[in-house]
């Protein structure tokens, strides 16, 4: 055991009896700072990932748009899946209510294994939609209904009225994801060439990378591989807005809390004040014997990890435990109809472990180390004199 | 008597309050040789601290310089002096300043701590039978009486092996009893450590223990012949 530790093991029990209550406060700060941010994070992070998740499972971790061909993807490793698409503005129509829409045609017999999409009723066939519960619901549409579908840019001869088709609403999507649910109505990719008139390549790809690929790697791979009318984006490339405005919250969620480890610092800072005083004597003691000013601040420091250190593992691992617990249990119930799932979502990241004990360590060091500095530099003489 | 091991040249110390300008040093100048004790007598305020201080390289001088061996400390940084005070001077307050929360045994041990050597147990042990504090080793400072404090103290002091102890006014916070025990004590730890000694003290009595005896006054020394 070093000496350093061994006098702030004794200078932090003497302490404690005589600055109990100061110590208490720098103590609790640090552990509800700890206990809270890393709760939050987890909570975020559980809402950030079921986001992430309806997303990639609308859209894929990629989309290739341009002009596309589907042998545009061989020999690329670590592609699960694809699936081509065509893309337009379209229209459903019935009697007198319309709806401007978005018509993707696919290859429905892919649908259920590539996208996640929970659905009422099934999945279409050719001559069958799938529409979002919102466009049903303004619709006052159901699951069996007809509707008529086309769209308007699409005339058969550069003129006159495009083709219309009555088809069956096989099934009703609810993503709950931005308007999705209000804006996307699938299709078979026959039915779509059949309506999309104008152009009738494909408009894109979606693409499913393997789990245990990293999608970022596979995007410079296509992109490497691509022509310069082609464009290939994550899906956080197409949602941009939508996660720099969860970075930015997380930023702030973070920033904020960080004020509970500033008053806890502040309380620490005052307690270990409180200690330099009361030691005054000591520290000149140990300097008259040869301790150098890093050793002081080095005991300056220990004792401050050791009075706010505490503190933050006993927050850290009980924001920890609260977290598995609900993983565990669900204790904290939500309304599952609103959200898609019955418990309070929480998923803690080693990143955001990193953080917390980061930003913990950055507030107790740097009270500790200001505090410690001024008793360090204190000179023998009158550190003894002190005493006297 | 052996080589210089601690030189003091032309030494100035003095103090401002404000407008005034004390004095307390003045062409302030000692070689302590191996192997002897030098003492340093003078009334209170006549500076022996300041000069202990100076020579333990706890205070710095206004003008001149002191050499620990052949090293000039005036020179040196702090990292340094901390190196030099703790390998090479022993000291022992007229306040004993022990450490409170560490018992007997530990406060001797400290400074071998701070220098991160272990296994001086031994010499610690050694150094407590002959002060004749066996038994109170694990004692705190709080549970010693002011003699035994004194003696942990020189324990301390000695347990590096120091070229010079300095001890100001050991003797200065004990009863007459326990302060002919500690100045025998210095005496016999000269006598068998050959441990040069610098001792200020305002008591003739205890001054008399001097192989060399030095009177401070108006900030300058003057050897008794």
């Amino acid at each position: 055991m070093n000496w350093e530790k061994k006098v702030s093991d004794r200078y932090a029990d003497s302490s404690r009896k005589q600055g109990w209550f100061s110590g208490l406060f720098s103590m609790i700060g640090m552990g509800v700072g700890c206990f809270a941010m890393t709760v939050s994070l987890s909570v975020m992070n559980g809402f950030e990932s079921l986001v992430h998740d309806k997303l990639k499972g609308f859209e894929g971790d990629l989309r290739l748009t341009g002009t596309v061909n589907e042998s545009d993807l061989d020999g690329i490793e670590g592609i699960e899946s694809s699936m081509p698409f065509m893309e337009r503005r379209g229209v459903l129509e019935e009697k007198d209510n319309q709806r401007v829409v978005t018509l993707k045609a696919i290859h429905v017999e892919k649908m259920a294994s590539f996208y996640a999409l929970p659905m009422k009723g099934n999945i279409p066939r050719i001559g069958q939609v799938a529409i979002g519960q919102d466009i049903a619901y303004r619709l006052g549409k159901d699951v069996g209904d007809e509707i008529t579908v086309y769209s308007p840019i699409d005339q058969s001869f550069g003129f006159g009225l495009p083709p219309k088709k009555k088809m069956t609403i096989s099934g009703i999507f609810s993503t709950r994801v931005l308007d999705y649910d209000d804006r996307f109505v699938f299709m078979s990719i026959q039915d779509g060439k059949k309506l999309f008139k104008r152009k009738s390549g494909l408009d894109g790809m979606d693409i499913r990378v393997s789990p245990e690929m990293d999608a970022a790697t596979i995007k410079s791979k296509i992109a490497e591989k691509l022509d310069a009318n082609m464009i290939v984006e994550s899906w956080e490339d197409l949602n941009s807005a939508l996660v720099d405005a969860m970075r930015m919250e997380r930023l702030g969620t973070i920033v904020i809390l960080s004020l509970i480890f500033l008053v806890a610092a502040f309380n620490l800072a005052a307690a270990l004040a409180l200690v330099s005083i009361q030691k005054m004597k000591e520290v000149g003691i140990l300097k008259a014997m040869g301790a150098s000013e890093d050793s002081i601040q080095i005991i300056m420091i220990r004792m401050g990890m050791r009075r706010a250190g505490k503190g933050a593992v006993v927050g850290f691992s009980f924001g920890l435990l609260i977290v598995l617990l609900q993983n565990w249990f669900g204790m904290i119930p939500i309304p599952s109809d609103i959200y898609f799932i019955d418990a309070l979502p929480m998923v803690l990241s080693a990143k955001d472990l990193f953080i917390v004990i980061f930003i913990s360590l950055l507030f107790i060091l740097t009270a500790s180390f200001m505090s410690g500095r001024k008793l360090a530099q204190t000179q023998i003489k009158e550190a003894l004199q002190w005493a006297k | 008597m052996g080589e210089i091991i601690l030189q003091a040249k032309s030494i100035s110390k003095s103090y401002s309050n404000g407008r005034n300008q004390l004095s307390v040093l003045q062409n302030f100048s000692l070689d302590v040789r191996e192997g002897e004790i030098i003492t340093i007598m003078g009334q209170s305020g006549s500076g022996k601290s300041t000069a202990l201080n100076i020579l333990g390289t706890l205070d710095q001088p206004d003008a001149g310089s002191v050499f620990i061996g052949k090293h000039d400390i005036s020179k040196m940084a702090d990292e340094q002096l901390a190196l030099i005070r703790n390998k090479h001077i022993g000291f022992v307050f007229q306040f004993h300043h022990l450490l409170p929360e560490f018992s007997a045994i530990e406060n001797s041990l400290m400074p071998t701590w701070i220098n991160g050597e272990e296994g001086h147990l031994a010499r610690a042990n050694d150094l407590f039978e002959k002060m004749g504090l066996t038994d109170r080793r694990d004692h705190l400072p709080s549970q010693l009486s002011g003699g035994e404090r004194s003696r942990v103290a020189v324990v301390r002091a000695l347990i590096n092996h120091p070229a010079v102890l300095l001890a100001d006014e050991p003797t200065g916070n004990l009863d007459e009893k326990n302060a002919n025990k500690l100045i025998d004590l210095l005496d016999e730890i000269n006598k068998d450590f050959h441990q040069a000694i610098v001792l200020t003290t305002h008591n003739p009595q205890v001054a008399a223990i001097g192989h060399r005896q030095f009177t401070l006054e108006n900030g300058s020394l003057t050897e008794k012949v």
